[in-house]
């Protein structure tokens, strides 16, 4: 049995949720298994439809009337109950709440954990990426019972329609012992580790007020904005924007970096990347010889010139 | 008040990543190891931050290693570490790290832990919330402030899309990462000092893995990179578009 560890938002479930069941359902084809959701939070008829679409057959909802927000000491616990209970494994995304839970379940459960795994195992050798995007390490888990984490967007998604069973269980919890005392929305633009697409700029930009270029790039594409860390540093642009070694680690499809020379920092961060775009002034600059496409140009040209060209396909 | 800070080594940023053994083992010749920075910058700068403005608190750093991390402890208490535990394995895997350490807590109790975000080698980011799933207490990942208030904590963490600030009563462990603290440089006076600092050796407590590490492979290569001007941009935007199917 292999559970799916479901997490929801205000528009349903989230995006790495249907990568992680066509992952989960393609590793179950080769052992007949049974694939289940487990969510804890409510499960709404848009959600419902999602999981339809997308092959799930059963879901189950630990439900607890108490519950507000998300809690990583009191939700790994019940999860990890779960699992034992059923002797089954479980895949998580790692995304922020999979990051909190999959490593405290494993522990909980003393199961083999594997996290940042990219495709499905071959005898149960997982991949994962290491080194910062530098290294594939090929690693096996010793236990019966295992835990893992698929690195966001590294797996595709199956449209499957089927009819889909919810069952909700009545659970017991202890107290919370964290308190959120304020939130703080920083923008309401595309989320950086979710985007699949992105644009960031650097210094090659030369200051704050010509961030237009790269917003109406971001805007046509329906991309997330990004930056290097001197321009972060510079305070150009918020520190939530910096992407690279020190800052958000990313992997959409397509990444676009216009005015950034590529210092290896800044590499570290964006070469999971699948295609990566390099525009800038210099054809020495080190992140032309570490891309797959680099314009060489003007940005202050270029970008306006690539605007109007997506605009044209786009039609 | 009794603060620990968990402190890994790992290979300069700028390392070239190989390996020997059949691709089995991490090739360290020639590497220069740094101390892990997010543990560095934000978790122990942020402890001795803490240290400095209550001279009560007792600060102790935590290792999990063999003899050959001894220089990266020294690096830890030129910067302003007091006293060091480490714990004398070489762990094979994230949970082995968080066991090692969190079995000494059981035995050693501390109000806070504070980690970094992740290595920058095997970027788990795991062993933080392992240990507090060990020690069944609240953990923080991408903690970017904190501010200690007698027997609580709040925090301010990275959430999808903004932040949210938390406060608990303690014991509790936090994972520091950019904003936490100021980078520091290590003076004199402690540089000499770090040489004759306290550092206690702990025999590893009875771990089985539960991971088998096969082996490594690098990525693949870049196929080339192919260049474009100003007046050739529609080609670029065709391939993204119609063959690659990204917009």
């Amino acid at each position: 049995m292999i559970y799916v560890y479901l997490e929801a938002h205000e528009l349903g479930f989230k995006k790495n949720c249907f990568e992680t069941i066509t992952y989960a359902l393609d590793l179950a084809k080769h052992t007949q298994e049974e694939v289940i959701g487990i969510c804890l939070s409510h499960i709404d008829s848009n959600m419902f439809t999602q999981a339809e679409n997308f092959g799930l057959k059963k879901i189950i909802q630990l439900y607890n009337p108490g519950f507000s927000n998300f809690d990583a000491q009191l939700f790994s616990k019940i999860i990890a109950h779960k699992i034992k209970t059923e002797q089954a494994n479980i895949v998580f995304s790692n995304t922020v709440q999979g990051k909190y839970l999959a490593p405290r379940v494993a522990m909980l459960n003393h199961y083999s954990f594997l996290n940042n795994i990219i495709g499905l195992p071959e005898n149960l050798v997982f991949k994962k990426n290491v080194y910062s995007g530098k290294a594939i390490q090929m690693c096996k888990p010793l236990n019966t019972n295992w835990v893992i984490a698929i690195a966001s967007n590294s797996y595709h998604i199956t449209e499957q329609k089927v009819s889909c069973n919810i069952s909700v269980e009545n659970i017991d919890i202890d107290l919370s012992k964290i308190k959120c005392i304020s939130s703080e929305k920083t923008s309401d633009t595309i989320s950086l580790v979710d985007a699949e697409i992105v644009v960031a700029g650097g210094r090659g930009l030369k200051g704050p007020e010509n961030w237009g270029i790269i917003e109406e790039l971001a805007k046509i594409l329906g991309a997330a904005t990004a930056c290097s860390r001197p321009v972060a540093d510079l305070h150009w642009r918020p520190h939530h924007e910096h992407v690279g070694q020190t800052g958000i680690q990313i992997n959409p499809n397509l990444y676009i970096a216009i005015g950034i020379s590529g210092a290896i920092q800044h590499l570290a961060g964006v070469n999971r990347s699948k295609h990566i775009v390099v525009i800038n002034i210099d054809p020495e600059a080190p992140f032309v010889k570490a891309c797959d496409y680099a314009v060489i140009g003007d940005c202050f040209q270029v970008v306006p010139k690539l605007i109007d060209a997506i605009k044209q396909v786009k039609k | 008040m009794k603060i620990l800070v968990c402190i890994s080594k790992t290979p300069d940023t700028t390392s070239k990543i190989s390996f020997i053994d059949n691709n089995s083992k991490f090739d360290d010749k020639d590497v220069v190891f740094i101390i892990n920075p997010y543990d560095e910058w934000y978790a122990l700068v942020r402890g001795i931050e803490l240290k400095e403005a209550d001279p009560s608190i007792t600060l102790h750093l935590m290792f999990v290693g063999t003899s050959d991390i001894d220089p990266i402890i020294r690096k830890c208490f030129a910067l302003g570490g007091e006293q060091a535990i480490r714990i004398d394995c070489m762990p094979q895997d994230s949970m082995e790290t968080a066991f090692q350490i969190a079995t000494y807590i059981q035995d050693n109790p501390y109000d806070l832990i504070l980690c970094g975000k992740e290595t920058i080698d095997f970027n788990n980011g795991a062993v933080g919330a392992m240990i507090a799933a060990k020690l069944d207490i609240p953990h923080f990942n991408l903690a970017s402030e904190l501010t200690l208030n007698d027997t609580m904590i709040t925090v301010k963490t990275e959430v999808d899309g903004g932040t949210e600030t938390f406060s608990t009563c303690l014991p509790a462990l936090v994972c520091c990462q950019k904003g936490m603290a100021e980078q520091r440089i290590a003076n004199m006076r402690n540089i000499i000092a770090s040489k004759t600092k306290p550092i206690q050796i702990v025999p590893p407590y009875p771990f089985t893995p539960n991971i088998q590490n096969v082996n490594f492979e690098l990525p693949p290569p870049k196929s080339g990179v192919k260049l474009y001007n100003i007046e050739t941009i529609n080609d670029l935007v065709q391939t993204l578009h119609q063959d690659l199917k990204l917009f």
